[in-house]
């Protein structure tokens, strides 16, 4: 190294390329973008429904009386045109969709609520809970979060924050990028009306998945084997991270960080909130955080179901028997809410 | 653990780097067994049960390397048993675990008999660090290596940044480096040149050889598939191919010689702007440099040599002549570089067809020295070669190169011969409608860019040269001067440079952290 240059110049540089590293990244993570190229970029993953509720919400001029948030047993336990149905015998005509997704998490159901509130006017948004609330994050937050909201996260200090954070720079750069040349990335700045008549808004009805094989939510499961499921899942439930307890307090608030934002969300825009726990099979657990959700709402406990192993798809899901009776409880719910 | 993840960026690095120059304080064998063992744990990342193997080789070698240096003078006999013994552990453990099954596999095809071919999983790296000790073991039997202590025969086998996949260091240029009194001390002019060259190679890997691989990668495919390639997609392939893996090992190879700076350690090139070549044989010395001069220290010559003494000794002159001394020991040494890329028969023929390309680019240099020796005999000029006659060497080397890579790509003997009918004209010239539609504008634009990024811009080292980059520098300072010079130094700008190239390498492993071509071998 040349003589000019001694220790602390060579330390300065150093330190600068590193500095430099990271103030790029962050500044990156200010590039505009838009939100529906966001939620396109789930189209090849199992959360690609997201784009058919973002459309929904922004593209098609029929209103929502009821949205429905929250996991695959949300999925496959709310069905949306049976609520319509019993609500419409008691007399009451809403529009009610599904937009839960797959996975856990409810940042992503946040970002979810707060596109809604954006186009659409609903009374009620149905939030499906868990016995025990999920310490993590979902994993297509970082897809389709705003920038401003992956940096409420790492503000709040939750788990995820790390891994969302590393990725926004990069997500920030591709989005940019696509603005520009949309066509090489795959992602359409204009709705496409015809793909999205073709996807139906039930998505619970027999299908074929990726294999060809028949996805048919009909079917029901010998007793024996949903035990066996559930026994060996059972750790899934308890499943927390090693961090010490005092920290875990902050890094687990997911659940709590965002459920207050769309509490006081929907409130602001006039909606109420119904929380919808649904048990997994042969797990009758109470609901943990009963008496946080009882003051932001009604709750809806159906632990009843939890041994009833006709109205299991698998050991985590209802299947149609199950989704029906599920459906027609939360039916009588909204009736009582609805004007 | 790959360089390209984050757990080794963020986490095991800084950690390595801290613990080095922090343990130097207690004295340099404490950096030196940290370092080690850092290393040791680099290679277990990825799969500890496979850890072993390289103890063992780490062992093995150095108590035969031992004896070799002690007994050389005195009982020389008894350490040339111990090389020979060293030697056939080292490519018997090689032979094992790369070739057994696809010995087996033949020898089953071939007698028609019914037996299950064990599978046995090929240990990371082992090509690379079993290379490493036979020239460690060749230079203690020549008295090169000498008075080596385990601890750093232990670090110099095991030092992580070229522990994997090279390149491959000879122990005259890592030892004394080892040895030297300020290694273990930080210098931070070592910390900013190595973070400078790491992160142009882990630029190149993530941005480019990633980039390319994830449009080459579904086109191959679908070539390999089915369906006639035509000669578009055939040299579309071959091309996307031949520039992947460039990023790609040149990428790592710069990783590897910037980390190792960062300890203080500077390793020999790898890469010097292979593509830029005029001929197979300049392709050669540049391409994969650290293989090549194993292979001609301690093959071609050892070949070579008895070969020539046997041309002079039974007079055999001319083309025959040059038949023995050249032609074969190249086509045997690129025989054994063909299968050590691996056990196939497309390695086979990849390693014969750069055995006939430099077969030939050699009678080509032996012809033209003969014409220049006849004009000077009639004391006529040797007219000087042109810019045209240049620019067709130029292309036919890339043609050549072009063609053999992709039987070094190609999954079985069969796609290799594919795609090559497709490059050359064998499938008709029309467009194949199923491989039509991977020639993506994107994917265009990127290999174009990438080839005029080969084709202008200074290499690494180049960029870096104010700043010796690798021990070997010196040997390569005139060699494939670049259309476009750009040199760096620690300015704002320059330094903004790396902090981008920094950023993007990171960022673009948010894609998924590709593992390294090379890591295959």
């Amino acid at each position: 190294m040349r003589s000019d240059m001694h220790k602390w110049h060579l330390l300065r540089r150093t330190v600068f390329i590193l500095v430099a590293a990271v103030a790029l990244a962050v500044v990156v993570t200010f590039l505009p973008d838009k939100p529906y190229e966001r939620f396109q970029l789930l189209d090849t993953t199992i959360y690609a429904r997201a784009r058919w509720s973002f459309e929904r919400m922004h593209f098609d001029p029929r209103p929502i009386d009821v949205a429905i948030v929250g996991d695959s047993k949300a999925v496959l336990g709310l069905r949306s045109p049976e609520i319509e149905r019993r609500l419409a015998s008691d007399g009451k005509r809403a529009l009610v969709v599904n937009m839960a997704l797959e996975g856990d998490g409810r940042n992503q159901q946040w970002i979810l609520v707060q596109e809604l509130l954006k186009t659409k006017k609903p009374k009620v948004i149905v939030l499906a809970i868990n016995d025990r609330p999920y310490p993590w994050g979902h994993d297509s937050f970082r897809y389709i979060a705003p920038a401003s909201e992956i940096w409420r996260e790492a503000f709040h200090g939750l788990h995820d924050t790390k891994k969302n954070l590393m990725f926004l720079p990069f997500r920030q750069l591709k989005l940019f990028a696509a603005s520009l040349l949309p066509g090489p990335f795959g992602l359409q700045e204009r709705f496409d009306a015809a793909r999205y008549a073709a996807q139906p808004d039930d998505p619970t009805q027999p299908h074929r998945n990726r294999k060809g094989e028949l996805i048919d939510f009909a079917e029901t499961r010998p007793r024996a084997l949903l035990l066996r499921e559930a026994r060996d899942n059972a750790a899934e439930f308890d499943r927390r991270s090693k961090l010490p307890e005092r920290v875990r307090a902050i890094t687990d608030a997911d659940d709590r960080v965002f459920t207050d934002l769309i509490v006081h969300a929907a409130h602001q825009h006039g909606a109420e909130v119904l929380f919808v726990y649904q048990p997994a099979f042969h797990r009758p657990a109470p609901i943990v955080n009963r008496a946080y959700y009882q003051a932001l709402g009604p709750v809806q406990d159906d632990v009843d179901l939890a041994d009833r192993d006709g109205l299991y798809y698998d050991w985590v899901h209802l299947n149609t028997a199950g989704a029906m009776i599920l459906s027609d409880r939360v039916a009588d719910s909204l009736s009582k809410m609805l004007p | 653990m790959l360089f390209n993840s984050f757990i080794f960026v963020f986490f095991f690095l800084p950690i390595a780097l801290s613990g080095f120059y922090l343990l130097r304080r207690a004295g340099r064998i404490w950096s030196m067994w940290f370092l080690t063992l850092a290393s040791l744990g680099f290679y277990a990342w990825w799969l500890p049960s496979q850890t072993w193997i390289l103890l063992v080789s780490i062992f093995a070698n150095f108590f035969a390397g031992h004896y070799i240096q002690v007994h050389k003078d005195t009982k020389p006999s008894l350490a040339k048993l111990i090389l020979i013994l060293g030697l056939t552990g080292d490519l018997g453990a090689l032979l094992y675990f790369k070739y057994t099954m696809f010995i087996l596999f033949n020898v089953r095809a071939v007698s028609g008999a019914d037996f299950a071919i064990p599978h046995i999983l090929l240990p990371l790296g082992i090509s690379f660090f079993t290379f490493q000790k036979i020239a460690y073991l060749v230079d203690c039997s020549r008295g090169e290596a000498k008075n080596t202590s385990f601890s750093e025969f232990a670090l110099f086998a095991s030092f992580f940044p070229q522990l994997i996949a090279g390149p491959i260091v000879h122990h005259k240029e890592i030892i004394p480096q080892f040895r030297n009194d300020v290694f273990g001390k930080i210098q931070w002019s070592n910390i900013l040149v190595g973070l400078s060259i790491f992160s142009m190679g882990l630029f190149k890997k993530t941005v480019f050889a990633d980039s390319i691989a994830s449009y080459f990668i579904p086109m191959y495919k679908a070539a390999a598939a089915g369906g006639a390639v035509d000669v578009r997609s055939g040299w579309l392939i071959a091309v996307a191919w031949t520039l992947q893996v460039y990023f790609d090992f040149s990428g790592y190879s710069d990783m590897a010689i910037g980390l190792a700076r960062m300890f203080g350690v500077r390793l020999p090139l790898n890469f010097h702007s292979p593509l830029r070549a005029a001929s197979v044989i300049d392709y050669w010395r540049r391409w994969h440099m650290s293989l090549q001069r194993f292979i001609l220290a301690y093959v071609f010559q050892p070949l070579a040599l008895p070969l020539n003494r046997m041309a002079v000794r039974r007079k055999i002159k001319g083309w025959a002549g040059f038949g023995l001394t050249v032609v074969t020991p190249s086509f045997i040494t690129f025989f054994l570089l063909g299968i050590w890329h691996g056990a196939g028969w497309g390695y086979v023929v990849y390693g014969l067809l750069n055995g006939a390309y430099v077969s030939i680019n050699e009678a080509y240099r032996e012809l033209r020295r003969r014409r220049r020796r006849s004009l000077q005999r009639e004391g006529k000029p040797v007219p000087a070669e042109g810019r045209a006659r240049r620019v067709i060497y130029h292309l036919i080397t890339l043609a050549c190169v072009f063609t053999g890579n992709m039987f070094f790509r190609a999954e079985s003997l069969h796609d290799g011969i594919q795609i090559f009918r497709g490059m050359w004209g064998f499938n008709g010239l029309g467009l194949n409608a199923d491989l039509a539609r991977y020639f993506d504008p994107t994917f265009l634009v990127l290999l174009t860019l990438g080839a005029l990024i080969v084709a202008l811009l200074p290499n690494t080292q180049q960029i870096m040269r104010n700043y010796r980059p690798a021990v070997n520098w010196r040997l390569w300072t005139a060699v494939g001067k670049p259309p476009i010079v750009w040199r760096w130094r620690p300015t704002a700008p320059k330094l903004l440079f790396v902090a981008t190239a920094l950023f993007l390498g990171v960022e673009f492993i948010q894609r998924g952290a590709a593992i390294f071509v090379y890591f295959n071998f």
